[in-house]
């Protein structure tokens, strides 16, 4: 058992971006009851599409991870279960499942529930592009049948080899056509295209900075960690476009230059620096900040942070709305191959001066999951960077364990230390 | 006629021995697909065996090392048996898109199979969207290209129309030995004719075809004694096969399995190719046209739960069997709207889920009996 003396020294900025994301959430409510037409949306930002046809949008990923991370997930779950949804299948899709069973007053809420946090309102549109995942698809397809609403399905496709990004490109740009389309149908409106390309010019500059601040990590001590960034993801994803994110991202780099300026870590003692692939178990963000940084292990970069949400700022040109967002969607992590995973993989553990790494098993999660266990033999033979498993899922805290964490993360730290010591 | 379930039966049990045994004496090439979308008739137009890969009964052991547990036991299956070295002998492995599963196989099996070559194809999944004939075609010519590669040698129409020709007669004598089968249930138990259509993904359509044709007319003759009991439609397991064991059970309790929509059941079998006209446009109009419900795809013009619905009263099924594959994904969402259709239309239905590794049937005997016992 480890013995959780020292605790994760957390962005102030970073705890702005809850606040920020519950705001928002009352904002499409609010927006709804003015009579606007409300969007719900999993997967990757193309929705922002939808943001630039003045619709509020409900990012799947982005209420269940903060529902998670305060333990209120458990009514959608319930909700979902009760129609007949298993609890193998991926607990962000069974959770709005949920929501939209809620939404629609089909589900009796508990006297006990925070009503007001898991009912939204009702979409007229959904759409889902799900990147590197089929289940997005049946997922979305479930939602618009439940709710009988119409739906679009983003297809990015697999980057085989390295042939296949350009015309998944192009292939790309006429979905975003077909969907924009669609937009028109549903708002009975002409599409705003001045207000995309205006859209665009705040997303380049807030995924920029992110990046820029990211980066900072390389310093040591890292003056943030995997924890502060999977928080920040809110930013660049359920909120991407909207007012006050770029002040919040200039306030967290201004937050890490300080720490850097000052010699602070994410940790209070910085003694092995880990990477982190998979999903973060939502339900349990502050514990595992916390157990990392009682072990002074810091984990300063991941796969989920760095390589999933807009990992190509330099591809966003304003005035190629469609083609800077398809980009971003189409040459994402999980829609590669493993010989491009684990270059992707080394290049970071190297820049970020890795000494070993951690792969979350995220049980309903077979998108992330994949490629665990050939890039821990991978970067083992290429690096000699060691690796485990750790249990848990997403957003659904049946399938995480404790013990077994702090099993494995003792394991992982005492072979740092041998390798070290034997030089 | 036992000699002819013999020869089916032997190609089943061991399916890649016995393949390896085929690629040995024949020295011919030996191409793997995925279940579901791939058109085989590419590989068997460009002189090669085309063969569907197949889940086998193997424990999974050394597979553990590439893939977690809680991904369903085909993948599972196929990571472990590559990594066993049972596969080495396959010139080539196309997979499609069925599924995130599916892909994450691909990769691992391009990395466990160096000396094989090891394709994917990304099909469209919404199948109305503009330009979905466009994508089909894109990526059924490359997957051409690249089978031609493989063989050594061109495609050209003429033999490409003559495989569909020998596909589409093959589909014809299985959808026969359906028909056979459903009017008169006594002649061949479910897993039987199961075995027989598996089979056929896993040797040469033209001597499955032979076999099946001597098989039915012996069948037409035979004089099966007339069976009562509660009829039951099977769905579900959308890309590998059922455990015979499930099926005995349900024959076994007095169940009539009137029908199936089950991968080595009926989809197998149930959509030719048009022989008329561009072979290659036949082969993509089909992937797109299809008239059943494609759990893994969008927009369908059928849904799966009315699908089921109607084939159930069509068949006068008393109940519907659906057998759930672990961690399938796909049949997970679509599960709870097959439910409420079900139940909406007066139609009972028990969901059984299946694993690779085998469980004590107990459990599964008992639900299957009060099940029985419901419909009267």
């Amino acid at each position: 058992m480890v013995t959780q003396q020292k605790k994760a020294n957390k962005l102030a900025s970073a705890s702005l971006i809850g606040k920020m994301m519950l705001a928002s959430f009352e904002d499409i409510k609010r927006q709804a009851a003015e009579g606007k037409k409300v969007v719900w949306a999993n997967g990757l930002p193309v929705y922002v599409l939808a943001r630039a046809a003045d619709m509020p949008v409900l990012h799947a990923e982005g209420l269940i991870a903060g529902l998670a991370a305060k333990k209120q997930e458990k009514p959608l779950q319930d909700a979902a279960e009760a129609f007949g949804m298993l609890p193998d299948a991926c607990s962000y899709a069974r959770s709005f499942l949920g929501a939209a069973r809620i939404a629609k007053g089909d589900f009796k809420l508990d006297a006990s529930v925070n009503r007001e946090a898991v009912t939204m309102p009702k979409p007229d549109l959904y759409v889902n592009s799900a990147g590197g995942c089929g289940t997005g698809r049946v997922w979305g397809e479930s939602m618009a049948v439940y709710l009988g609403i119409p739906v679009y399905h983003f297809e990015p496709k697999f980057i085989w080899d390295e042939s296949d990004l350009e015309p998944s490109v192009a292939d790309f740009v006429e979905q975003e056509k077909e969907f924009i389309q669609l937009l028109e149908k549903v708002t009975g409106k002409p599409y705003n295209w001045n207000r995309l390309k205006e859209l665009l010019v705040e997303v380049k500059k807030a995924v920029t900075l992110r990046a820029e601040v990211m980066k900072l990590c390389r310093n040591v001590p890292s003056p943030a960690s995997f924890f502060d960034w999977a928080t920040s993801i809110g930013i660049v994803a359920h909120l991407i476009g909207l007012p006050g994110t770029g002040h919040l991202l200039t306030q967290m780099k201004k937050e890490v230059e300080e720490r850097i300026a000052k010699g602070t870590g994410a940790v209070p003692v910085e003694k092995y620096r880990l990477y982190w692939d998979g999903i973060l178990t939502w339900s349990n963000i502050g514990g595992l900040a916390n157990k990392f940084a009682a072990l002074d292990a810091c984990v300063v970069v991941s796969t989920y942070t760095n390589l999933v949400w807009w990992p190509r700022p330099d591809m966003i040109d304003p005035e190629k709305p469609l083609e800077s967002i398809a980009y971003n969607c189409c040459d994402i992590v999980l829609l590669r191959n493993y010989p491009y995973r684990i270059k992707a993989l080394s290049e970071l553990c190297q820049e970020f001066s890795i000494d070993g790494m951690v792969l979350s098993e995220t049980q309903t999660c077979r998108a992330f999951n994949g490629h665990h266990f050939m890039l821990m033999d991978g970067l083992a033979r290429k690096l000699g960077i060691p690796a485990v498993t750790i249990n848990g899922d997403s957003c659904d805290p049946r399938f995480y364990s404790d013990a077994q964490v702090d099993t494995r993360l003792q394991a992982l730290l005492e072979t740092i230390d041998a390798r070290k010591k034997a030089g | 006629m036992e000699q002819i379930m013999n020869r089916f039966r032997s190609v089943v049990e061991a399916p890649y021995e016995k393949l390896a045994e085929w690629k040995n004496a024949s020295k011919g090439k030996v191409v793997a697909c995925s279940p579901m979308h791939f058109p085989e008739e590419l590989i068997h137009a460009a002189g090669m065996l085309p063969v569907v890969l197949q889940e086998t009964n193997e424990a999974i052991t050394s597979g553990f090392s590439h893939i977690h547990p809680f991904y369903c036991g085909i993948t599972r299956n196929m990571v472990d048996i590559a990594d066993k070295g049972q596969l080495n002998f396959l010139d080539a492995i196309f997979y499609s898109d069925i599924c995130v599963q599916a892909r994450t196989a691909t990769c691992i099996l391009q990395q466990t199979l160096p000396r094989t070559r090891v394709e994917y194809m990304r099909l469209p999944m919404s199948l109305n969207r503009p330009n979905a004939s466009e994508d089909t075609v894109r990526e059924f010519d490359k997957v051409k290209s690249t089978v031609e590669s493989i063989a050594g040698n061109k495609i050209d129409d003429s033999a490409l129309k003559q495989s569909i020709r020998v596909y589409n007669k093959n589909r014809s004598l299985l959808r026969s030995l359906r028909d056979l089968r459903k009017a008169n249930p006594g002649l061949l138990a479910y897993r039987d004719m199961l075995l027989i259509i598996q089979a056929g993904m896993l040797m040469p359509k033209e001597e499955h075809s032979e076999l099946l044709e001597k098989l039915l007319s012996r069948l037409k003759k035979g004089k099966a004694a007339s069976k009562k009991g509660r009829k039951v439609l099977l769905s579900g397991h959308l890309c590998q096969k059922p455990k015979a064991d499930i099926l005995d059970l349900i024959e076994g309790m007095g169940g009539i399995i009137v029908d199936d929509d089950l991968y080595t059941g009926y989809r197998y079998c149930a959509l030719d190719a048009e022989e008329n006209g561009s072979p290659f446009q036949a082969l993509v109009k089909r992937y797109l046209e299809t008239s059943l419900p494609v759990p893994t795809r969008s927009y369908l013009p059928v849904r799966w739960d009315k699908y089921l619905v109607d084939k159930a009263t069509a068949n006068r099924a008393q109940g519907v069997i659906i057998l759930v594959v672990k961690y399938c994904e796909p049949h997970l969402f679509h599960y709870p709207f097959i439910k409420e259709a079900l139940a909406a239309a007066g139609i009972p239905h028990i969901m059984l889920e299946t694993e690779h590794e085998v469980v004590s049937l107990e459990g599964t005997r008992t639900r299957l009996q009060a099940f029985m016992e419901m419909l009267g």
